[in-house]
Parts: C-alpha cells; sequence; structure tokens
C-alpha cells in the first residue's frame, strides 16, 4: 500500500512535468 | 628556497581566490550591457527619490521620473560588440501582451500543437531509451558477473581480488587526494568568507540583480507616491529583458541542476517549518494539561518517550514564560537600570548567597533594608525613583519598585540558571545553550538545528531526583541533605506506579511505621501543594510529569490530582520534509535488492571483489542519506486520549507528535534501568545455552516440577495430600 501510494505520487508528479512541459512548448511556439 | 616553499604552501590558496577572482572580472566582457543598465537603475532611483520627495513637499512636475522609460541598449557600443541585444519573449505593451494571451490559449487546446509536443515528447523518449540501450548491457554483465562470484564458494577471510587492489591503490593516489583537497578548498573560502562574496557580488552585478534590485526598489518609490497603475506592464516588461540574459546564459541541463539545488534547499527549509510547527502544537497541548499529568499505554506504546519530550518541552516553556515575566516586570518601571541588579545576583550566585528562589526574596529584602537607611539612589541599583516614580499601578493593585524587583529577580534566576531544569529518575539529555556576551543573556531552545557531532560539546543531563527532597513526612534517609532542595522545575517520574503503588498494594504498610513508606512520608500533600514552592508573578514553574502501564496502579489519592494522558496508537513514522517521494521509492527498490544480494555473497563467500566493493559504497551513501533525512525530518504521531484522573470515562481526542531529532538524539535510554539487571545477571553462573532444555514435546512430571511454579507446586502437594 506504502509503495502503491507513492507510485502513484511520482506518477501525478510526472504528469504535472508533462502539463508544464506543454505549456512551456506552446509558449515557445507562439 | 625551503622558506619559499612555506611560504607558497601557506599562501597558494589565496592566490588561486584572486586568480579566480580575475577570472570572474574577465568574464564582464560577456555581459556587456550589466554596467550600462547598473547606471540607468541607479539613475531611475535616484530620481524617483527625487520625485517623491518633490511631490510630497508640493513641487509638482519638476522632476519627471524615468523608472518608467525602457532601458537603451546598446550601451557603450564604441566598446562593446553590440549586435547582440537582450530581448525579452513578452510584447512590449500590454494590449499586445493581451492578444498573445488570448492567442496562447487558443494554441493550447490546438489539435496540431498538441500532436507537435506529443511527437516532441516521443523524441525524448526515444533519446532515454537510447540511453538505457547503452547502459543495460553493463547492468546485465555487472548481474552475469555477480552470479558467477555466488557459484564460486570460498573461505578466504578479506582478500582482495586483483582489481580491487587496483582500485584501491587508484582511490589512494588519485581519488581521495583529490576529495581531501577540495574538501579543504571549500573549507578555506568558507573561512575566507570574504572570496565568495566578492564572487557572488560579481555574478549578482553580471545577471543584472543588483539592478534588478534598485530598479524594484525605484519604482516603489516612485509608485507609492504617483499610483500609476498604467506602467506596472513596463516594469514587468523591463524585469524580462534583464532576467532574460540570465536565463539565456545558462543551457538547460545546468537550469536542471540549478533547479534541483533550489529545490533540495526549499524542501529542508520547509521540513523544518513543518518540524517547528508540530513543536509548537505539543507545547499547545501540555500547557492545556494540568500541574500533574500521568501517561499511561501498554508496554511499547512509547509512554516513556513521549514523558521525556514533554519535559524537554516543558523546559522550554518554563524558560520562555520567564523571559516573558521578565519583559512584563521590566516595562512597568521601563527607566529601571535592570542591568545593574542583574549584575548583582550574577555576583550573589557566585558567591552562593543566592541559589534557590528564597534565597533570593531573603537577598533583596536585605538590599531593601540597606536602601531603607538613607534611600540613596546607589542602594536602589542606581534608579532615579525620584525622576521615575516609585510605585507602579496596574489598576489592580499598586506595587512599589522593590515589590516588582523581588518578582524580576526570582524570574531571572529561573531564566538565567544554566543546568537542566528537569529533575527525573532517568537520565534525560538536556542541549539548550545560553549565549552571554556579558549584557542579558538568550536561550537557544531550538532542537531541530543542533550538530550531533559536537552533541556532548553542549550537552547536560537532567539532576537526579532525590524523592526525599518530595517527601513532606518521613524521610527515607532522616538526615538527608538535600531534602529540603526541591522548589520548582519539571520531575519526571517514570514507573511512578511502582514507586508510589496504590491501595491494595500499601494496604500492609502503616502510617506509624517507623522507617519511611508511602502511607507516612506525605508524598501525596507534596503533590496536592507543589505550586507554592514554584510559584513566581502568579506563575508556577512546575510540572509532575509521570508514566504508568495501567492508571490504577497509582493511588487514588495521588492520581485524582492528574490528568490522564493515555496513548492509544503510535502511527507508523513519516517524513515532514516533502519531495522525498521518488527518492523512498528508490530507496525501497535498491535496498531489498542489495540485501538479498548482499548475504548471499557472505554466504558463498569471505573475498572482497571489486563489483561488490562499488555496489555496497553507493547503497551505503544512499541508505546514510536516507537515515539521515529521516532522523533529521522523521516524525511520529501518537494518538492520545485525555481523561481525567477520577477516571470519569471522559475522553478527549488529541494528537502528540514526536519528532526524531527531538527525541531520539541520544536523549535517553529505554532500558533507564538495565543496571540493576546487569548486576543481578552478573551474579548468575549460567546463561540460555545452560538452561535444562525439554527433552520431548511433552514435559515429564521430573520436568515440570524444576519450574518452581505456584501453580505446578500447588498441584503436586494436593496430589501428594490425596495419597
Amino acid at each position: 500500500m506504502k509503495t502503491f501510494k507513492r507510485l502513484v505520487t511520482v506518477l501525478l508528479w510526472v504528469l504535472a512535468a508533462v502539463a508544464v512541459g506543454y505549456l512551456v512548448f506552446t509558449f515557445k511556439r507562439l | 628556497m625551503k622558506k619559499v616553499r612555506k611560504y607558497f604552501k601557506r599562501t597558494y590558496k589565496h592566490y588561486m581566490a584572486v586568480f579566480i577572482t580575475l577570472i570572474f572580472i574577465a568574464c564582464f566582457y560577456m555581459f556587456p550591457h550589466c554596467l550600462g543598465r547598473f547606471i540607468e537603475s541607479v539613475r531611475d532611483l535616484g530620481l524617483s527619490v527625487a520625485y517623491y520627495f518633490c511631490e510630497l513637499l508640493g513641487f509638482e512636475d519638476v522632476i519627471s521620473p524615468t523608472v518608467n522609460n525602457l532601458p537603451k541598449i546598446p550601451y557603450f557600443s564604441k566598446w562593446f560588440n553590440s549586435s547582440v541585444l537582450p530581448n525579452a519573449p513578452i510584447p512590449e505593451n500590454f494590449n499586445e501582451f493581451k492578444q498573445k494571451i488570448s492567442a496562447f490559449w487558443e494554441l493550447v487546446i490546438d489539435k496540431e500543437n498538441l500532436s507537435a509536443y506529443g511527437s516532441a515528447l516521443l523524441n525524448v523518449l526515444l533519446v532515454l531509451s537510447k540511453v538505457l540501450m547503452i547502459v543495460m548491457p553493463f547492468i546485465m554483465m555487472a548481474i552475469m558477473l555477480f552470479r558467477r562470484y555466488l557459484k564460486t564458494e570460498n573461505n578466504d577471510y578479506d582478500k582482495d581480488s586483483r582489481a580491487l587492489i587496483i582500485w584501491k591503490r587508484f582511490t589512494k593516489k588519485v581519488y581521495t587526494p583529490i576529495k581531501v583537497w577540495i574538501k579543504g578548498y571549500i573549507d578555506f573560502l568558507k573561512g575566507n568568507s570574504v572570496y565568495l562574496k566578492a564572487w557572488l557580488c560579481l555574478w549578482l552585478f553580471y545577471l543584472n540583480g543588483i539592478s534588478i534590485v534598485i530598479e524594484v526598489l525605484a519604482f516603489y518609490i516612485y509608485f507609492i507616491i504617483s499610483f500609476d497603475f498604467a506602467h506596472i506592464y513596463v516594469q514587468v516588461y523591463k524585469l524580462f529583458i534583464d532576467l532574460w540574459s540570465v536565463i539565456t546564459f545558462l543551457p538547460v541541463w545546468a537550469w536542471i541542476v540549478v533547479g534541483i539545488a533550489i529545490l533540495l534547499w526549499w524542501r529542508k527549509k520547509i521540513g523544518y517549518l513543518r518540524l517547528r510547527h508540530c513543536e509548537m502544537k505539543n507545547r499547545g497541548f501540555i500547557n492545556s494539561l494540568p500541574i500533574v499529568l500521568m501517561v499511561c499505554g501498554t508496554m511499547g506504546k512509547k509512554k516513556t518517550t513521549a514523558i521525556t519530550d514533554m519535559a524537554l518541552s516543558e523546559e522550554a516553556i518554563l524558560r520562555d514564560k520567564a523571559f516573558e515575566k521578565i519583559l512584563e516586570n521590566d516595562l512597568k518601571f521601563p527607566n529601571f537600570p535592570w542591568i545593574n541588579l542583574e549584575n548583582e545576583i550574577k555576583r550573589a550566585m557566585e558567591y552562593g548567597e543566592v541559589y534557590n528562589l528564597s534565597t533570593i526574596r531573603r537577598w533583596v529584602q536585605k538590599k531593601k533594608r540597606r536602601w531603607g537607611y538613607y534611600k540613596e539612589r546607589e542602594k536602589l541599583f542606581n534608579y532615579d525613583a525620584e525622576r521615575y516614580g516609585f510605585t507602579f499601578d496596574d489598576k489592580l493593585k499598586t506595587v512599589t519598585v522593590w515589590d516588582v524587583i523581588e518578582v524580576y529577580a526570582q524570574l531571572y534566576f529561573i531564566y538565567v540558571i544554566q543546568s537542566s531544569l528537569i529533575i527525573s529518575n532517568y537520565s534525560v539529555r538536556t542541549d539548550f545553550t545560553l549565549s552571554d556576551i556579558g549584557n542579558f543573556p538568550v536561550w537557544n531552545t531550538d532542537f531541530f538545528k543542533r550538530d550531533s557531532r559536537y552533541l556532548d560539546n553542549y550537552s547536560r543531563h537532567a539532576h537526579i531526583l532525590d524523592f526525599d527532597a518530595l517527601r513532606l513526612g518521613k524521610k527515607m534517609l532522616a538526615e538527608n541533605p538535600k531534602k529540603d532542595s526541591f522548589e520548582f522545575g519539571v520531575v519526571v517520574i517514570t514507573e511512578v506506579g511502582k514507586e508510589r503503588g496504590n491501595s491494595i498494594e500499601n494496604q500492609e504498610k502503616k502510617k506509624k511505621d517507623d522507617c519511611a513508606n508511602q502511607k507516612n512520608d506525605l508524598f501525596n500533600v507534596w503533590l496536592k501543594m507543589v505550586r507554592h514552592s514554584a510559584t513566581v508573578d502568579n506563575y508556577p514553574f512546575v510540572k509532575v510529569i509521570t508514566d504508568e502501564q495501567r492508571p490504577e496502579s497509582w493511588g487514588a489519592d495521588a492520581r485524582d490530582l492528574c490528568e490522564i494522558v493515555h496513548i492509544k496508537e503510535s502511527e507508523e513514522p513519516r517524513l515532514l520534509m516533502p519531495f522525498f517521494t521518488l527518492s523512498e521509492l528508490l530507496y525501497d527498490f535498491t535496498f531489498g535488492r542489495f540485501t538479498n544480494m548482499y548475504y548471499e555473497y557472505r554466504y558463498a563467500r569471505s573475498d572482497n571483489r571489486l563489483l561488490m566493493h562499488l555496489i555496497k559504497g553507493v547503497v551505503s551513501r544512499f541508505h546514510n542519506y536516507y537515515t539521515r533525512i529521516y532522523n533529521t525530518f522523521g516524525c511520529c504521531e501518537l494518538k492520545v486520549q485525555v481523561e481525567s484522573g477520577t477516571q470519569d470515562g471522559v475522553m478527549q481526542d488529541k494528537k502528540y507528535y514526536l519528532m526524531h531529532k527531538k527525541i531520539y538524539s541520544k536523549r535517553f535510554a529505554t532500558d533507564c534501568f538495565s543496571e540493576y539487571y546487569t548486576e543481578k545477571t552478573l551474579r548468575s553462573k549460567i546463561g540460555i545455552n545452560a538452561m535444562r532444555e525439554y527433552e520431548t514435546e511433552r514435559a515429564t512430571f521430573e520436568e515440570l516440577k524444576t519450574q518452581n511454579s505456584y501453580f505446578i507446586t500447588d498441584l503436586v502437594k494436593t496430589e501428594e495430600n490425596d495419597r
């Protein structure tokens, strides 16, 4: 359970990083 | 020649630092605009200040501030190559900015843009997979090599392989000296911080840091008098221009490194803030409890840990309270030269004239008497009572300066006393430090930023509790010199029930007994009256903290005075520092695998191989890092229920936090009475190996009899009687 929670947390951070990356990518193409 | 070499050896680090400084100064050519921007920002600040005062004094339109002008780049184009102009990634005016924003959101939801991002992400993944493809064969090779090691078993105790010998020689000759030199040079720079400060200033100057600060100040001064909202965007634009030279100076990978360094620093800062927040919640909890409290819980529920933690916090509370009350009394006579009084108290303490609250009260009365003969200013610690007044009225009562001096002196005594305020029946380490440069001393009561390497240098321990000092009736030693010594402090008694017993356990003992016992020592009377000896300025500087497995183990007469804190549950330790999840996952993954692998290796072989040496080195560093982080920022939450000592069944759910850095840093021994058992077992001639074992699964009659059990002995007796 502990490992699962940690995995989910890391996954959420990766998703957040991908989302921020998308905004930066769009900003650069503007 | 020898002298020159010696001189060079002593000073070459300075020459190196100067050389690095010169290189940094030469870097000015890489940032040609920074000087111009700096001059411009100083001009903007000067004109903003002039504008502020002109507007304030009513000279309108005399000064036209330049803080809203855009930078006039290039500056000094004669001398510097100004072909590369800094530009900002945002539009020059606000209207354009608004258009760009709406275009940005349109692009965000654009399908083509999304698929372009997807393919860019795939490219990144492709690069990562290529890296993995390069690394994987090495990992596979290492695993195969390791499996091969396990196939050959040996008993070559502590014998190094040839590769390991070469590696150790290399680290000894190359790696270790370089590491030691770099560490030494960093220490040298820390010791001579002027170099570090000069480098920081230079780079802040090059990267427009100083110009940005001056420009912010210039706009702030301009804005607070003009309320010019229309030009706020210009400032944002200017900020981006200044920052852009910093952002474009470093490559992406360097920014990632900087970002990680900032994250590591920031998460530690948050961790410390959370630790202090939990400590404040603990102090709030302790303050809500009465003077006498009892912590109960079954074995292993962290009772003694909790009472030790409470005692440490209570000591800090008492010091803080004394400090707070000193200030309150100071302000009653703001022109009183308190330092003269403090110096005289210190002197009296040094001469042994003052050593507790009673002696300090007597000492103040003596001073008052002497002053009373001629009422000279010098006898009143040089206080000019005629000019500044002799009494203070707080609208409840009027007090004289001597009344306040008496209270102040007692509070100062409690505050300034350097030994621990904890008096306990087991040892507790305290590490509050008193900074004193001869004026008003200041206590550092922080638990969390103590350097564990120098722990013994600044530690003190709790005072040994002499129970005779807590007995108002019969004493165990009739002529005990310490029998009247207790006055104030934090009294901590672990396993109080075993010391005091309850009515059933004490029923054989009589009040008339010649020896001291629980019925004639008047300990309970002391407990009921304890605040009388410790109250200064209406605050009781005393707390009695006890623990026991069951509340009923302590007699009801004493227990009724307490509030009982039942420890219901001790939760798993958690980390108060954020952003550690990835490291935890990695740790779990590597450490579990390493442990299995390591003990397979230890079982099979006793020699030392390079691969194992390297893996163990990496894992041990990671393990130690993980342990240190948990030891610093770990916290265990106790779920507690508070009940009145009369045990009326009304429970209040509360939480108490045990922070590892505070309570597990060599604070106390969980086996605090172990020395008794050491003495006892030293008398024994046999150990567990020599204890007789049962012959089969069923004990023989003879074997049962060797148990010396009441039950079996009774059975045997009954059986013999029946015969």
